[in-house]
């Protein structure tokens, strides 16, 4: 039996049998005393002074109960049990303080664990990989370059393979849309085309068969491909004789040599289905600018970011001495691969989880502000105590075993706030937020709430506890005394004013977010946006082979739409505002008389004659395209204002040429077309150049439609035109332009709710605050307000005097919330898109609403110490 | 009395294991056995033994069991273990040492 293990038996016993032993020694004790009285009556005393005598000589009885129960070491236990179960009654018997504190603590700490749960799933998890902290990405910079957009082109990618010394594995993949045709069917999969060394950087083993192999690049159209499992089970049935079927895709047979394991998805393509092997050799020059392509590399083990930072600058030197001497700017950079997944929302977690913070703080700071109140209310009663041998330790316990209790109630009604408000996000999220599904409400956010609880009440609870039991015993006790305001009275207000100036910053920043909401949602583009219909389509890569064919499908297809009716006009673009699309922006540089010498980044398109009429942009100079500018014809452009006024600041000269060095193309300017402003509120037009999709055709179109009638009673004939023209012909959904923009209002909507209902939280507890702490200043000046108004004050003036003091702490409130609503503006501002850092409309607004809510929470306390009644006043002592 | 009381434990200890070095004792017993060896000096507080022997039980160092007395009345009877045996001659040393110590200042000039 060794040392420890009897220790901790008896330990036990001795908790779970305490009364037990008490028993047990008390026994022990009488049978001493009665042996020592007896001893004593046979030297020849008297049986009363034997007694008397052994009693004494026993020593102190209660003193050798105590030294035994400490011996016992469980005594601490038995304290808290017994402190535990008198705050308990005492709380029950005070419910309205009870009720609010579980409440305020419930509150703030739901909201905090919800907002940390969702920051944690998405944020702090790592992803689905084996050895996920070694996984990157490399993202080129390059002129043009928008930012957090992070690609890079094949042969560069080929280079730093063979050149660094820190990478294990490295690999490519971009989407690529195949058609899958059966005896039965033809559909578009999401499909991809990757290196195998993407799947051997992403290190997942495949469920079935194998992963893409080095042989299987061959710099033609590919024979093999890799399958999701969400793809083998639901459009394969989870056939047992895959892997080694073979499949139609876009004409070619392709053998499926693998299934993933379920839950597999390649960042930033994690629709993507199939994976086919790149149709052509990586290593190709061609290919050097084409900068399309996510990368994934795996580092050597043992290497850090900064030794592999360092060696990829060092390729990247190398690389850009033999291929970008003259691209200003160009280089490679290391991210980890989990920030190309959740990087883009990382800034607006961090502000929410900030405002959550502050929030948490707001309801805090009421708590102390509810604990200070009771102690305040109980010095009679801790007094007595005092009084009655407890030391100020003892009682100090004592109060932070009711907040103790306290927290415990404010953690359950927590931890149900925190599941619902993390069910309620996932349910509410707009669509765009990474790996939602691995938001979830597990152990850990339990004991986050837990921990939270317990860490707020039992340091806010102990200021108070340390106040309460400053005592002056004599002055308390005394009959009638009333504890001066004096100095006690000031940490309330304090608490006050801080609780209004967090729910003044929060009500500032969610002002801004709605300003930024509105300001999107009044966009006027220049064009009309109902009954404009739009759709896209894809032209199999195997029966449009050459460019002749695409055109005529297309020009096809635009004859047919024209036919149903209540079609106004038709229209094609590669891309267009609102409904998306694009090919980034490019290097132009114009030539000739007047021309800007500095290049200037644009966005290019190609599209159809009549694509400006069917918008509704109106062209302000020159000829738009025209049915004429086809192939073998000069090639032609428009450019928009935005680009006119970059490259010609002068004036647009009668022959204007514009280069493209990336694309290789030379087009000449044939006319203006309006700028259309973006929908982001406070960015500028770009520059954009539009030439003739007869001349440059592509296999991949949004049709835009304007009709006379409202667009849903279209759609249909539309569908079956198309398919009049190539039944392999399928529309991606058919929406309208004005539906496209108000998904796009979707995430500044929730963004803007979701702060909202922070700052509307905060406002509560400090609204909640504010009246607590008039309440009670005005219940303990009863008298005062009694003498006043027997003396001819006019009750009015009361009210108005309480009014005052409420204001005032409001004041105080916006003063320091205003500097608060400052920083808070600068994040939001960097977070959220286009939104101002400073807007004082909307900051005068917010603050305009804390003191609306301030006066509210005023009204009652005011009105009651007008209604004071003086002759009860003054008679009461 | 509590200042002392650390030293005073240890003494405590030392003496109880002494007192049943020669058979089982229950608390009273061992009070009388003190006092008997040291002619009535050490008497006060007999109570405080009884801490004290929880703590040993704690320790290893002795056993006890609920017996009855010759009288006939229910007591608690503790004895020595084999560990205890084994603290009491390391303690009993300690004691000496310090005791010569204290004697060798006292006894300085």
């Amino acid at each position: 039996m060794s040392d420890w293990s009897r220790r901790l038996r008896r330990r036990l016993r001795a908790l779970r049998q305490g009364a037990a032993l008490d028993a047990e020694l008390d026994e022990e004790m009488r049978v001493h005393v009665e042996l020592e009285a007896e001893e004593l009556v046979r030297s020849g005393l008297t049986p009363e002074e034997a007694r008397r005598r052994a009693l004494v000589a026993f020593g102190g009885i209660e003193r050798y109960r105590e030294a035994h129960r400490d011996a016992r070491g469980t005594r601490w236990l038995e304290d808290l049990a017994r402190d535990l179960r008198r705050a308990w009654r005492g709380l029950l018997h005070a419910r309205a303080f009870s009720g609010a504190a579980v409440l305020t603590l419930g509150l703030g700490v739901g909201i905090t664990t919800a907002m940390f749960s969702v920051a944690d799933g998405i944020l702090l998890r790592p992803l689905a990989f084996p050895g996920e902290d070694r996984l990157v990405t490399m993202c080129e910079s390059f002129p043009g370059a928008t930012a957090g957009w992070c690609g890079i082109s094949p042969p560069n990618v080929e280079d730093i393979a063979v050149r660094t010394r820190t990478i294990a594995a490295i690999g490519f993949g971009r989407s690529d849309a195949v058609r899958l045709r059966t005896a039965a069917s033809s559909e578009l999969l999401d499909a991809g085309i990757a290196t195998p060394g993407m799947f051997a950087a992403l290190g997942v083993k495949p469920e079935r068969g194998r992963a893409l192999l080095p042989g299987d690049v061959t710099g033609h159209e590919g024979s093999v491909a890799v399958i999701t499992d969400e793809l083998w089970r639901g459009r394969f049935g989870a056939a047992a004789d895959i892997p080694g079927r073979v499949i139609d895709l876009d004409g070619r047979p392709v053998t499926i040599v693998g299934v993933m394991p379920p839950g597999f998805v390649v960042p930033q393509y994690d629709w993507i289905q199939l994976w086919r092997p790149v149709p052509f050799d990586p290593r190709d020059e061609q290919n050097r600018d084409w900068r399309g392509f996510a990368s994934y590399a795996r580092l050597r083990p043992g290497v850090g970011m900064a030794a592999a930072r360092a060696d990829l600058a060092r390729v990247a030197a190398t690389l850009r001495s033999e291929h970008f001497a003259t691209t200003a700017g160009w280089g490679v950079s290391l991210r980890p691969l989990r920030d190309l997944v959740v990087g883009g929302t990382r800034p607006l977690l961090l502000v929410f989880m900030s405002a959550v913070l502050l929030v948490l703080l707001a309801a805090c700071f009421n708590l102390a502000n509810l604990l200070l109140a009771r102690a305040a209310s109980r010095t009679r009663e801790l007094s007595l105590s005092a009084a009655l041998g407890a030391t100020r330790g003892r009682l100090v316990r004592w109060l932070l075993g009711e907040a103790l209790v306290l927290s415990l109630g404010g953690a359950i009604l927590a931890l149900a706030l925190g599941w619902g408000g993390v069910h309620a996000f996932k349910l509410l999220a707009p669509p765009g937020v990474p790996r939602l599904d691995e938001v979830r409400v597990d152990a850990r956010v339990w004991l986050f709430a837990l921990a939270v609880t317990v860490g707020c009440a039992l340091l806010f609870g102990l200021v108070p506890a340390l106040r309460a039991t400053r005592l002056d015993i004599a002055d308390a006790l005394r009959d009638g005394a009333r504890t001066a305001t004096g100095r006690k009275g000031r940490l309330r207000p304090v608490l006050v004013v801080a609780e209004l100036a967090l729910a003044a910053t929060l009500l500032a920043g969610a002002g801004l977010l709605v300003r930024n909401f509105r300001t999107m949602s009044d966009w006027r583009p220049g064009f009309e946006q109902e009954h404009l219909t739009t759709f896209q389509l894809f032209a199999s890569h195997d029966r449009y082979a050459d460019e002749a064919a695409i055109v005529g499908l297309w020009q096809r297809v635009e004859q047919a739409l024209a036919t149903v009716p209540g079609v106004v006009s038709v229209g094609e673009a590669s891309a267009g505002p609102v409904f998306g699309g694009g090919d980034g922006a490019s290097e132009l540089r114009a030539e000739g008389a007047r021309a800007s010498l500095t290049p200037v980044t644009g966005e290019w398109f190609d599209v159809s004659p009549t694509y400006f009429r069917t918008m509704g942009i109106p062209l302000v100079r020159g000829r738009g395209i025209t049915p004429q500018d086809v192939a073998g014809a000069p090639p032609v452009a428009v450019v928009n204002q935005a680009l006119a006024r970059r490259l010609w600041p002068a004036g647009l000269p009668p022959v204007a040429r514009i280069t493209l060095p990336e694309l290789k193309r030379t087009v000449d300017v044939v006319g203006v077309v309006r700028d259309v402003p973006p929908l982001r509120p406070d960015a500028a037009p770009q520059p954009q150049i539009f030439w003739s999709d007869r001349q440059f055709p592509r296999g991949a179109r949004y049709f835009v439609v304007r009709s006379a009638v409202p667009p849903e009673r279209i759609a249909r004939l539309l569908r079956t035109r198309v398919a009049a023209v190539d039944p392999e012909l399928t529309p991606s959904s058919i929406t309208t332009v004005a539906q496209l923009v108000s998904n796009k209002l979707v995430r500044p909507r929730f963004n803007m709710l979701l702060l909202v209902v922070f700052a509307a939280t905060a406002l509560a507890l400090a609204a909640v605050g504010t009246y607590g702490l008039l309440a009670y200043l005005v219940s303990r000046r009863t008298r005062e307000f009694g003498v006043r108004l027997a003396l001819g004050c006019l009750p009015r003036g009361i009210l108005t005097g309480v009014v005052r003091e409420g204001l005032a702490l409001a004041l105080a409130g916006m003063a320091i919330g205003a500097a608060g609503a400052l920083v808070l503006g600068r994040a939001l501002a960097h977070a959220v898109e286009g939104t101002q850092p400073f807007d004082a409309t909307s900051f005068l607004a917010s603050f305009a609403i804390l003191a609306g809510v301030v006066l509210v929470a005023c009204a009652l306390p005011a009105r009651r110490a007008s209604r004071v009644d003086p002759v009860a006043a003054l008679r009461a002592e | 009395m509590d200042d002392r009381a650390d030293l005073l434990q240890g003494t405590l200890d030392l003496l109880i294991l002494k007192a049943l070095l020669l058979g089982a004792l229950h608390g009273w017993a061992i009070s009388k056995r003190l006092r008997q060896l040291s002619d009535e000096v050490l008497e006060v507080g007999q109570g405080s033994l009884y801490p004290a022997l929880y703590r040993l039980e704690d320790r290893g160092w002795i056993g006890s069991e609920w017996g009855t007395s010759p009288e006939g009345r229910r007591v608690k009877l503790y004895s020595i273990t084999a560990a205890g045996k084994k603290r009491f001659a390391a303690e009993r040393t300690q004691w000496a040492l310090f005791a010569r110590a204290v004697d060798q200042v006292l006894a300085a000039g």
